[in-house]
């Protein structure tokens, strides 16, 4: 409040930064909810990949991969099979995401053979237990676009639960970036 | 040599419309002036004049060759009228010694014609001939304003662009800096004259070559940069209080601070301090609306243009799709700790002789800055501490030393005062000799950014201008390539900076503004393993009848937590019931907080896409989806990426006719299938956004995979040059 003496005129000096920036902040110009954009079409499971963990995996498995789903894996085979088709096969890798056991190493294994198409592409180590996330370039000239490709992948060892043949516990496999 | 008459004209044309309304201000501002300063306080007062006009002619669209040579001549023909070109009969100012009288005139004069010599040369500064002059090329091509929203600088205040468009018009490029370069060698006599008017004309001859001869002062001031005006706006600011000018003019000059670089307005606290401890309140106000209008063209541009009238700065206040909030905060702590200064320990020497970790140097003369300290025991250090340290305040928020421009006149007058006078004329002269481009080699090795030579020979236009270009500027190749391969309307993505003021297309620089950085990351959700959307996070719940979900993040990391700069991103939100995914419907509303306008990108079916909150997560943060009606829900699935480690998210869902409530903690992850056709789906979504071209250079992180699987991603290269690769979208 103004003390008596003092000139009116000067006194609303301070009030006008807060009053403008207050004004301002309410203009703040934020949209509301909107629709959706436009949906393309819904697009199949994928034909390079396979979640093991998905039902239409099974579309994807030659041989060597356990039916049976556990959470995320599945029992894979000495030798296990995979068939997939490209869109693109530029500048892609193959990549496969699976847990060795301790029980495969002390069955002595040492590295799992992956071929693609027929062709060696890589060992992935298996001579100690854990998780293991393996990925490599793939040769463009290995695969063709819109043809089936074959992965194969090949452990040094197997062991026994009860009757059944057990190699590691694989999650995921197929073509990435 | 047309082209040199071209740039003279130009630059002096600006000078003497500003000079010509100055001299009409002051004439009713009826200020005493004394010979000495007359002239060189109408440029000064007259140039925020000139600059709101200008202002004014970019917000009409007027800006036109013709429309400016008229708004021109009529303000040379209503200073005429006015009586401004008589001679006036005016006191002079108290007589320098003869010592000073000869030292000063060498100086000055010396330095003048370097200086002039290197603003007419070809601009190749960096800031200078990118976005200053390319800001100013973009408002002379649409003749005004234009919103710019792939550069953040555009929403910088452009006090005085304004004045480099009015010279640009008919000098290009070498006329704006030599604009710049006009009050760049006003400040020196500034400082001269406020010494003698304050009875130390020693002090100001010397503060005043201090400042003129700093190899920072001298390379940035012959540049289309800002911080040598700035610098000597603010001095005008307080000399105009010291001798009593009326609070309007001062009020405008303070506001023409502002319109010059936001941190400059702080001078508006000088003469408001100076008129409150004399309780002189009506003027102080006035002081404040006359700064307030002069400075409000600003503000209101950007509020208009881009939602948020500080623009680019204070987006949480004023939330934008212009400027991302997570580039502001990383920004200011770029700027507070540039890349090799550990300890603030090293600023003395970075500052005063070494300048390549802070951009530029100010002579090892500075070191003697300390000693300054001792004019405080005069009233006339008194003040000139007082400005100083407002204007050095804001230096914390950006430490390179050219961001010391605005207190540095006061830092020079400080020390002028504070050092013993028989040394001043041997610290001057040895400070002048140290300047000359390139001295500053011979003695201290190869310091930070300065004037390497005097390339008179460029200046008069003796040797072919795109030749020199091409020589001294890193890019100015690319940009003339630009030119030559792309059409009118193309608008070019590049992840460094080039001269962009050598191209009339559109360049989109990865960082700089809001609508860059998201055309970048559909590029980099591509191009990184760890941006790709290759995690599914699965919310699983009872089955239950819902109107929407809402995903909310529950983590705020503490400052210095490792995942502090996360930011939270969700590639797509999907909503399942027994295994089937619910279609999204038109009825549908989506949102987010924050970035509300990315909602959408995570309901639009691509992968390449994302909503991504733009902010460092903190808790509270959402992105939901209301389906209109009660819809039966079990699962909601998140596809995202893997370069949030921070993120921690629960599931609330809004019960038919209820608020939202919790439905979920955080939820487990699991491995998604990239697309192989990821990198062709990024390009069309560039595409989408308006790209038509790419600019590579060998050294950028993306070059190696996009050279390498250029048909991969849906690209051709169209040209190269110098390391920069031209790619067109296919």
């Amino acid at each position: 409040m103004p003390r008596s003496g003092q000139d009116p005129a000067v006194k609303p000096a301070p009030c006008i930064p807060a009053v403008f920036l207050a004004a301002l902040c309410g203009c703040a110009r934020l949209p509301g909810p909107v629709p959706p954009p436009a949906q393309p079409a819904p697009a199949g499971p994928p034909a390079h990949y396979a979640l093991l963990w998905e039902p239409w995996a099974e579309e994807r498995i030659v041989e060597g991969i356990d039916k049976e789903i556990h959470d995320d894996w599945r029992w894979a085979g000495r030798r296990a099979v995979l068939r997939f088709r490209l869109e693109e096969t530029r500048g892609v890798q193959f990549e496969a995401i699976l847990v060795v056991p301790e029980e495969l190493v002390r069955a002595g294994a040492r590295r799992i053979e992956v071929r693609i198409g027929g062709r060696l592409l890589g060992e992935i180590p298996a001579g100690r237990a854990g998780y293991q996330a393996w990925k490599q370039p793939v040769p463009e000239d290995w695969i063709e676009p819109g043809k089936d490709v074959t992965a194969e992948l090949t452990a040094d060892a197997e062991w026994l639960q009860g009757k059944q043949r057990r190699t590691y516990m694989l999650s995921s496999a197929g073509f990435t970036l | 040599m047309p082209k040199a008459l071209s740039v003279l004209f130009g630059a002096g044309f600006t000078v003497l419309c500003a000079w010509a309304l100055g001299r009409m201000a002051l004439k009713r501002a009826r200020l005493e002036l004394a010979r000495e300063e007359a002239h060189l306080l109408a440029f000064l007062c007259g140039a925020p004049l000139l600059s709101l006009l200008v202002t004014a002619m970019c917000a009409a669209r007027a800006v036109y060759d013709a429309a400016v040579l008229a708004a021109g001549a009529a303000i040379l023909a209503a200073a005429w009228k006015d009586g401004a070109f008589r001679q006036q009969e005016l006191a002079p100012l108290p007589a320098l010694p003869r010592l000073w009288r000869w030292l000063f005139g060498a100086v000055f004069a010396t330095y003048s014609v370097i200086a002039v010599i290197a603003a007419m040369a070809p601009e190749m500064s960096p800031d200078g001939s990118s976005y200053h002059l390319g800001i100013v090329a973009r408002y002379y091509r649409e003749h005004g304003f234009a919103r710019i929203d792939t550069n953040l600088y555009a929403a910088l205040s452009q006090g005085l662009e304004m004045l480099f468009l009015w010279a640009f018009a008919f000098g290009r490029h070498s006329a704006a800096a030599l604009v710049h370069c006009a009050f760049y060698l006003a400040l020196p006599l500034l400082m001269l004259r406020f010494g003698q008017r304050m009875d130390a004309p020693q002090a100001g001859a010397a503060a005043g070559l201090f400042f003129l001869c700093s190899p920072l002062a001298l390379v940035d001031g012959t540049s289309a940069y800002t911080d040598a005006a700035v610098a000597c706006v603010v001095f005008a600011v307080v000399y105009l209080t010291e001798r009593g000018a009326p609070a309007w003019l001062t009020g405008v000059m303070g506001g023409f601070a502002y319109a010059l670089k936001y941190t400059a307005g702080f001078v508006v606290l000088y003469p408001l301090l100076r008129l409150a401890w004399r309780k002189q309140w009506r003027s102080c106000a006035v002081v404040f609306a006359a700064a307030m209008l002069t400075a409000a063209p600003w503000p209101l541009r950007n509020w208009l243009y881009y939602g948020n009238p500080a623009a680019p700065l204070l987006n949480r206040v004023w939330p934008n799709d212009f400027v991302h909030v997570s580039f502001e905060q990383d920004y200011v702590e770029f700027m507070r700790r540039y890349p090799g200064i550990e300890s603030y320990a090293q600023l003395p020497l970075e500052l005063t002789v070494r300048g390549r970790l802070l951009g530029g140097f100010w002579g090892p003369l500075f070191l003697l800055a300390p000693v300054g300290l001792l004019a405080l025991r005069r009233e006339l250090g008194r003040k000139v501490w007082l400005a100083g340290v407002i204007l050095a305040a804001p230096y914390a928020a950006n430490i390179g030393a050219r961001f010391l421009m605005p207190a540095a006149p006061f830092v020079s007058f400080a020390m002028a005062l504070g050092l013993p006078a028989p040394a001043l004329p041997w610290l001057a002269a040895a400070h002048a000799i140290g300047g000359i481009p390139d001295f500053p080699d011979k003695y201290l090795g190869d310091p930070g950014w300065r004037r390497l030579e005097i390339p008179w020979r460029a200046a008069l236009r003796l040797e072919d201008e795109t030749q020199w270009l091409a020589r001294q500027s890193a890019g100015y190749r690319a940009a003339r390539l630009v030119e030559a391969l792309t059409p009118p309307d193309a608008l070019v993505l590049a992840l460094n900076g080039i001269p962009e003021s050598y191209t009339s297309r559109e360049i989109a620089v990865g960082f700089q503004s809001g609508r860059n950085e998201r055309l970048l990351d559909c590029l980099q959700v591509a191009l990184f393993d760890g941006m790709r959307p290759k995690v599914e996070a699965v919310f699983r719940i009872p089955k239950l009848e819902l109107e929407g979900v809402r995903v909310v993040q529950t983590n705020s990391p503490k400052p210095g937590d490792a995942r502090e700069k996360d930011l939270w991103s969700i590639v797509e939100l999907r909503v399942y019931a027994e295994g089937a995914e619910l279609p999204r419907q038109p009825g549908w509303r989506v949102w987010a907080k924050p970035n509300p306008w990315g909602a959408p990108l995570a309901f639009d079916g691509s992968p390449a896409t994302r909503w991504r909150s733009w902010e460092r997560i903190r808790a509270g943060m959402f992105l939901q989806a209301e389906f209109g009606r009660a819809e039966a829900v079990d699962e909601v699935r998140l596809l995202m990426s893997d370069d949030q480690f921070g993120v921690q998210m629960q599931l609330q869902g809004k019960a038919p006719g209820g608020g939202w409530r919790v439905l979920g903690g955080d939820p487990p992850r699991r491995r998604a299938a990239v697309p192989l056709a990821l990198r062709r789906m990024a390009v069309a979504e560039l595409r989408r956004g308006g790209v038509t071209h790419l600019l590579l250079h060998e050294g950028d992180y993306a070059w190696d995979d996009l050279s390498r699987n250029a048909q991969a991603w849906g690209i051709r290269e169209i040209g190269s040059v110098d390391a920069y690769h031209l790619f067109q979208l296919e």
